[in-house]
């Protein structure tokens, strides 16, 4: 249940993913895991794998035979910093949580207007006809809270999804970012998304 | 520029709130002061007739924002405070006594709940739903109590009758009119009345009695501490408690003394600016000009709440940015949801999707051919496909709204493909590029 | 009056969320080579998810998403077996009765009576493939057939895995024993032929990204860009089935640059032997020496003639000289080296760019980095191997390592599908086998037709199929219904789901899915461990494990008396009856106790290993088994103890030199003049097989096959994306879309395998197979492997109204 808090708080968090597309093989596992854990319905899916050309299904690499390339971009909901669908939300069923910058989604407040879907730059919602709410990754919130990690990372065979805490500087995450090139996808959207791509 | 400005908000609702939210985003830097007469911060105003009844809900619960926001965007806020008066020409507000200068003014006074007027209005178990007060009064009457009698057809009246049937309560519908939710249907046709008319199907089979064409005459408190209410035809209805729903009336009062132009709501212009360029209006309490109608309209509906402050927010930061969005409103009874996009009036024919025996249904407006507008009841893909279709100037044609099995997703206009804004730089090329064989082609 | 607080319920956790009645670790494993060890998660005993489990060692934990479906999807899919079934009406019109096991026991004993009757107990034939790594569930078939009598078809030819060993076995004395992929980043030079780890070994791919991350360089040779050629350096996109002219012309440039290692060919290889110039045949001591025995003899340059090889202090790698044999007479004799050169010498880089697709630059950057990287490993994949000439591609790339002294060294050598499961399955024990002690007689599955058909070598007139998707695996199934099922008096078939093969049966029997199977072995496909399959959730309906299933039907033919092993009991002496003396090894009291234990692979110095041993494991995995290094002691057991890059066996022939077999349905056959496009049929990421094509959520990913061509063949022929095409040749033809891609070389067409029938319409492209034999693989394996992409088609748009488009999923 969702509840405003109250307090600025002292010491935060910023859960990030970074996602090494070089490890990447476009398997599709993380999709099935996430569906798994996460009861999400047939037909839908939090978690998308697309190709270098943006397509889910479609893969097709690039160039001209045989100097082509292709790498793959798994692509949930990016726990934006400053998240189009939390300020478009009118009953606050999208919200971001203060501890640890995770945005998070309560169905029973949602009344399937789909104002996020329209605002979100990543596609990142999707529409749950079941219950007739949006639908978006969450983190794997229930296994957050329980010190483990998302599914979709827990899964990966290459080990492609790696998760941490982005302001912690002793962090895997920012010893990768300090390491290797990375990327944002579609930073021009202003929303301070929280995946970052290592390079291909 | 904005720095050395005072945006001063008149108004405690969701419109408020978002006023502050978009203005900060928008880059105004300066002062905000909000007063309003509510009790608590902005809060949620729909589920006060649907799930905060059952009492499981804390205030904070029903915050739109968190004390926190206000600290954080540096609002200085007083509550449980009228502004009495407002002067245009020196550009101040009054309240409590002290006069408060502003470069912006923001009314987002809302809508009042419309009184009978009829002797026994105050009496404390005749309960008027609008704000958070209400709500809790009606949630302690509920929680002992077993007749209730609602007055009103609308929203308001049939969410609270099925929260409290379901909760077991005896629950009686007295409606003034001769159908129940006069912002659904039309009379294009039978199919415009499916709505309505299955709605009250629904209520009766729960065991709501609903009766209409009543107008109540008196609230009369009984010795057994109930009360009955008397209606103009002299019958007598008891009930623990009432609940009265049958309208709003917009808090334009403020506006109307100070000289400021209304015509049931505060008119404003596409940016939200009304007949004074430093007064802005957005919400339920204004009158709007919108893409989708001819004339400008007043919705109550918490998504005008939340979308227009954006285009007076941009206005006061010195950018255009049109009100531009396809009103919806929706209702919760028992397990059905009714959702509502555009207009119905005006259509020249109504289309029915679905069966109405499943209880998933859908009854979508034309006008000339093209969509004017939707209800849906438990068709939520289809409401939002609907939605965003129109919202995005795309419709759909008679035949495809009539064929239930047709999903209507594809017809939403798609996003542009998600990637990297920025190529990756690639990797080192090939030293020998390779070359087709000629060879090779097989014709 | 119900309380107002009861009404908006709190929403059910998820999945993920929701406590499990138990969580049990077992193995998933349907012949993906994964092996994965999983953690069911079981509540109101049904699997609510998988979770990777874990091993000794850290690091190896995977899943992928094959194994989330099945073990979420497939045990109550629509099309799951849970009671036997008999069929009413004719074959394959889907009307069954069901029966209960006594019922189909008799049904099927009173046949395979009568058949044995009138035509010899022979005629009662069984066959499978390996759909489920449990040992147990895999050879309780060879058990029944060896108790009762009755034909086994073997299923390496048919399987289409058997023609590189076939070269490996006669030019290393083993099947291919492979370096320990976990390991892989120690290469320096990975070249993957026809290797496809990140879409068919993903769960060991994160070892070829370690070794990436370490500077180490891959290069993919597949006629297709799969998604390991995504990740690689490099990617030789060969004209399918010409890896001999590739790496003959790799040995052009290799030798040229002066980068052989003369001393290892000379040490370690048959190279420098002496050869008969017009006969073929090795000179032997006994030809050149009075009382000379039967050892190979070299020309000694420190003496200036001939020497036995264990004498000579300098022999040499090329020359040919006139030499007199104690008989009296005189030869023209000359060394192997020569012999090979004289045939190899033609494939330079530039003359061979055509015939093999690979630009001579690309040939030549390849050869010089591999041959001057250390270590240099060489993947193969079994899809090189999969052509008429399959048998010389596994030797050419054992040549080619051989000649860069990459044999018997750590992190190099040629590796290709070797682990505890290869060996669990190869080298069962015959007291688990055979416990009458008679084995039973064999016919090659690749002549099951002939069998049934033209009674050759003798009739079989009842069939058993277990653990085979024999409708989409096989180049047999439609000459099988149409013209075999009609002579068969019994068709018995094994399965979990209601596969296109089974519709055909005439007795269906239902098999537990993996997750209600217990106490079944899962050796590691490549990693070294042995795992415990355990119980998650209860056999569903009546549905048994392939052990009871048999058990049954020996029991009611009187052969129970070897069936009475409890689960566990069998389970261990399964262990303890092996051949490997590395499976022997493994730790019981762990595997009970975890589910999953270490097999220890073992270190001998060379000539350490006692010859009891050797001999015994020769033949399946080399002299040097379990070694961390494959062939590290360099004595190989092969009749000169060395490697055989000249195979003298082969001189009748034609193939004692290595040298390129065509693909029989290849560019210059007659097949091809009709048919001028050649189909792949690859394996996917999405399914093992069959075995995940039906389950829904691997359908939303993938909704269905597509072909891919090249732009230059489809728009010649006018086709465009997401037509219908029309795939044909002289035997058989299907429809199918197309998809227009970069991905796959001109002249080659590519469709996923694994699919249906009703994923494709007017047929199944296993209709066009053929199973014409090679001479090589016929006289060393007494059959042919099945050369699935030796195969020419033609592609045309189709006519008529049009399939549901599968492209354009819903997301």
């Amino acid at each position: 249940m969702s509840t405003a808090s109250d307090q600025i708080p002292t010491k935060s968090r910023q859960m990030a993913f970074v996602i090494d597309l070089r490890r990447c093989i476009g398997c599709d596992t993380c999709v099935l895991g996430c569906k798994v854990e996460n009861d999400v319905s047939s037909g839908k899916s939090r978690l998308k794998v697309l190709d270098s050309g943006g397509d889910a299904i479609d893969e097709r690499p690039r160039g001209t035979y045989p100097n082509i390339s292709q790498y793959w971009v798994p692509t949930m909901c990016h726990h934006c910093a400053d998240a189009p669908c939390v300020r478009v939300c009118p009953t606050t069923a999208l919200w971001r949580r203060d501890e640890d910058g995770l945005v998070m989604l309560d169905k029973d407040k949602c009344v399937g207007c789909r104002r996020c879907e329209e605002a979100c730059p990543y596609d990142a919602l999707s529409f749950d006809d079941d219950v007739g709410t949006a639908d978006k990754c969450n983190f794997c919130e229930h296994r957050i809270a329980q010190g483990q990690g998302p599914a979709c990372g827990l899964v990966c065979p290459t080990r492609a999804i790696l998760f941490g805490d982005i302001l912690d500087p002793d962090a895997t995450v920012n010893r990768l970012l300090a390491t290797r090139e990375h990327k944002i996808l579609r930073a021009s959207s202003g929303a301070k998304p929280q995946i970052y791509y290592l390079e291909p | 520029m904005t720095e050395h400005q005072r945006l001063v908000i008149v108004g405690g609702g969701q419109a408020a709130a978002q006023m502050i939210e978009s203005s900060r985003r928008l880059g105004f830097k300066g002062e905000i002061l909000l007063i309003s007469e509510e009790r608590i911060l902005p809060y949620l105003r729909p589920p006060l007739s649907k799930c905060y009844l059952t009492g499981r809900y804390t205030t904070d619960w029903l915050l739109y924002r968190s004390k926190g926001f206000y600290q954080q965007h540096e609002v200085a806020t007083t509550l449980g405070s009228r502004v009495d008066s407002i002067d245009r020409g020196r550009q101040m507000v009054e309240s409590l006594n002290t006069r408060i200068q502003y470069d912006w003014l923001f009314l987002a006074t809302g809508a009042r709940a419309r009184r009978l007027g009829v002797p026994g209005d105050d009496l404390p178990e005749v309960v008027y739903l609008r704000g958070v007060d209400d709500a809790h009064r009606l949630s302690n009457f509920a929680q002992s109590a077993s007749r209730a009698v609602i007055i009103g057809g609308g929203f308001i009246g049939l969410e609270v009758a099925a929260v409290l049937c379901q909760a077991g309560h005896r629950v009686t519908i007295l409606v003034a009119g001769d159908k129940l939710m006069s912002r659904f249907g039309s009379d294009t046709s039978s199919v415009g009345a499916a709505v309505p008319s299955f709605f009250q199907q629904v209520h009766t089979a729960h065991g709501v009695a609903i009766l209409f064409n009543v107008t109540v005459a008196e609230f009369r408190k009984t010795s057994s501490g109930a009360v009955d209410v008397v209606t103009e035809g002299h019958a007598v209805h008891s009930a623990d408690f009432v609940v009265v729903g049958v309208g709003a009336i917009p808090n334009v009062e403020l506006a109307v003394d100070a000289g400021i132009v209304c015509a049931d709501g505060i008119l404003v212009d596409e940016y939200g600016v009304s007949s004074d360029p430093r007064v802005l209006s957005a919400g339920d309490c204004a009158r709007h000009p919108n893409a989708w109608r001819a004339e400008p309209i007043r919705l109550e509906t918490v998504h005008n709440a939340v979308e227009q402050p954006r285009s007076a927010a941009a206005h006061i930061v010195g950018i255009r940015q049109p009100y531009r969005q396809i009103p919806w409103v929706w209702s919760d009874q028992y397990d059905y949801r009714v959702q509502g996009v555009g207009f119905a009036d005006g259509a020249d024919l109504a289309v029915l999707r679905g069966d109405l025996q499943s209880g998933r249904f859908g009854v979508l407006y034309f006008a000339k051919g093209a969509l004017t507008g939707a209800e849906f009841v438990n068709r939520p893909g289809d409401f939002g496909a609907c939605r965003r279709m129109m919202n995005a100037g795309a419709s759909l044609t008679v035949e495809q709204a009539g064929d239930a099995s047709l999903s209507l997703q594809a017809l939403i206009p798609r996003h542009a493909a998600v990637g990297f804004d920025e190529p990756w730089v690639p990797r080192p090329s090939r030293p020998h590029p390779v070359r087709l064989d000629p060879h090779e082609v097989h014709s | 009056m119900s309380s107002i607080k009861s009404l908006f319920p709190p929403r059910d956790a998820v999945s993920g969320a929701r406590r499990p009645d138990r969580i049990v670790r077992t193995v998933c494993s349907p012949n993906c080579y994964g092996t994965c060890g999983v953690n069911a998660f079981v509540k109101d005993d049904r699997i609510l998810k998988i979770e990777p489990a874990s091993y000794p060692d850290p690091g190896f934990e995977r899943i992928c998403l094959k194994g989330i479906a099945m073990a979420t999807e497939r045990i109550h899919h629509d099309k799951r077996l849970t009671q036997p079934l008999i069929r009413t009406g004719p074959r394959g019109q889907g009307h069954w009765q069901i029966a209960t096991w006594d019922e189909a026991y008799d049904y099927i004993a009173s046949r395979m009576e009568t058949v044995g009757a009138n035509y010899g107990w022979k005629a009662n034939a069984w066959l499978g493939m390996t759909g489920n790594y449990g040992a147990r569930a895999l050879t309780s078939k060879s058990r029944a057939a060896n108790c009762l009598g009755g034909t086994l078809f073997t299923n390496l030819g048919l399987m289409s895995d058997g023609a590189g060993h076939l070269g490996t076995l006669m030019t290393l004395g083993a099947f291919l024993t492979s370096n320990d992929v976990s390991s892989i980043a120690k290469a320096k030079y990975l070249l993957f032929a026809g290797r496809n780890t990140a879409d068919t070994g993903h769960c060991e791919m994160q070892f070829v990204f370690d070794a990436l991350e370490g500077g180490s360089k891959l290069v993919v040779i597949d006629p297709r860009f799969s998604r390991t050629a995504a990740k690689a350096h490099d990617w030789l996109a060969l004209r399918p089935g010409s890896d001999v002219p590739l790496v003959l012309a790799m040995l052009n440039v290799i030798v040229e640059c002066g980068l052989m290692k003369e001393e290892y060919v000379l040490q370690h290889t048959n190279a420098p032997f002496l050869i008969n110039r017009v006969t073929g045949a090795m000179l032997r001591e006994c030809d050149l020496f009075e009382g000379g025995g039967s050892g190979y003899v070299v020309w000694d340059r420190a003496v200036g003639r001939p020497a036995p090889v264990r004498h000579a202090r300098r022999p040499a790698l090329r020359g040919s000289w006139r030499i007199s044999c104690v008989d009296g007479r005189t030869i023209e004799a000359r060394t192997s080296f020569d012999a090979l050169w004289e045939v190899w010498a033609k494939y330079t880089p530039a003359s061979t760019e055509s015939l093999c697709g690979i630009p001579a630059e690309q040939i030549r950057r390849t050869a010089i980095d591999y041959a001057t990287a250390d270590p240099a490993w060489i993947y193969l994949g079994l899809g090189i191997q999969r052509y008429h000439g399959g048998h010389a591609t596994f030797r050419a790339y054992i040549t080619l390592a051989a000649l860069c002294g990459n044999i018997g060294k750590p992190y190099a050598g040629v590796s290709c599908i070797d682990g505890p499961f290869m060996r669990m399955y190869m080298g069962m024990g015959d007291e688990w086998l055979a416990p009458t002690g008679t084995p039973t007689h064999t016919l090659p599955g690749t002549k099951l037709l002939e069998s049934i058909v033209q009674s050759e070598p003798y009739a079989i007139r009842a069939l058993w199929l277990d653990n085979y998707g024999f409708a989409t695996q096989s180049p047999l199934f439609k000459r099988f219904r149409e013209d075999a099922l009609p002579l068969l008096d019994l068709f018995v078939v094994n399965e979990q789901v209601m596969t296109d093969a089974a519709a055909f049966a005439d007795v269906v029997l239902p098999v537990v899915s993996y997750y209600e199977d217990d106490w079944d072995l899962v050796a590691g496909g490549e990693i070294w461990f042995m795992q415990l399959r355990q119980r998650a959730v209860p056999p569903l309906g009546s549905s048994r494990n392939d052990y009871d299933i048999y058990k049954g039907i020996c029991e009611r033919l009187g052969k129970g008396e070897h069936w009475q092993m409890a689960p566990q009991e069998s389970a261990k002496f399964m262990l303890d009856t092996h051949k490997s003396p590395s499976i022997r090894a493994v730790d019981w009291t762990t595997l009970c106790r975890d589910g999953v234990a270490r097999v220890p692979k073992r270190r001998y110095a060379p000539g350490e290993m006692p010859e009891t041993e050797r001999a015994q494991l020769s033949t399946l995995f080399g002299t040097t088994h379990d070694e961390e290094v494959p062939f590290g002691d360099l004595r190989f057991n092969t009749p000169s103890t060395r490697i055989e890059i000249y195979l003298e066996q082969f001189c009748d022939i034609g193939e004692a030199v290595l040298d390129f077999v065509p693909p029989i349905e290849g560019l210059g056959s007659s097949a091809h003049q009709r048919y001028p496009l050649n189909l792949i049929t690859y394996k996917m990421v999405h399914s093992a097989h069959s075995q995940h094509t039906i389950l829904p959520s691997i359908r939303e990913l993938l909704p269905g096959p597509t072909l891919e061509m090249h732009a230059v063949d489809a728009n010649s022929r006018g086709i465009k994306e997401d037509c219908e095409v029309l795939v044909y040749n002289d035997r058989g033809r299907f429809r199918v879309r197309a998809r227009v891609t970069e991905s796959v070389r001109p002249g080659t067409v590519a469709l996923p395998q694994g699919w249906w029938n009703h994923a494709y319409s007017g047929g199944h492209p296993s209709d066009l197979a053929h199973t014409k034999g090679s001479v090589y693989q016929n006289r060393v394996f007494g059959e042919s492997n099945y050369a699935t992409f030796d195969l020419a088609v033609e592609v045309a748009l189709a006519a008529g109204p049009a399939t549901a488009s599968v492209s354009g999923g819903a997301r």
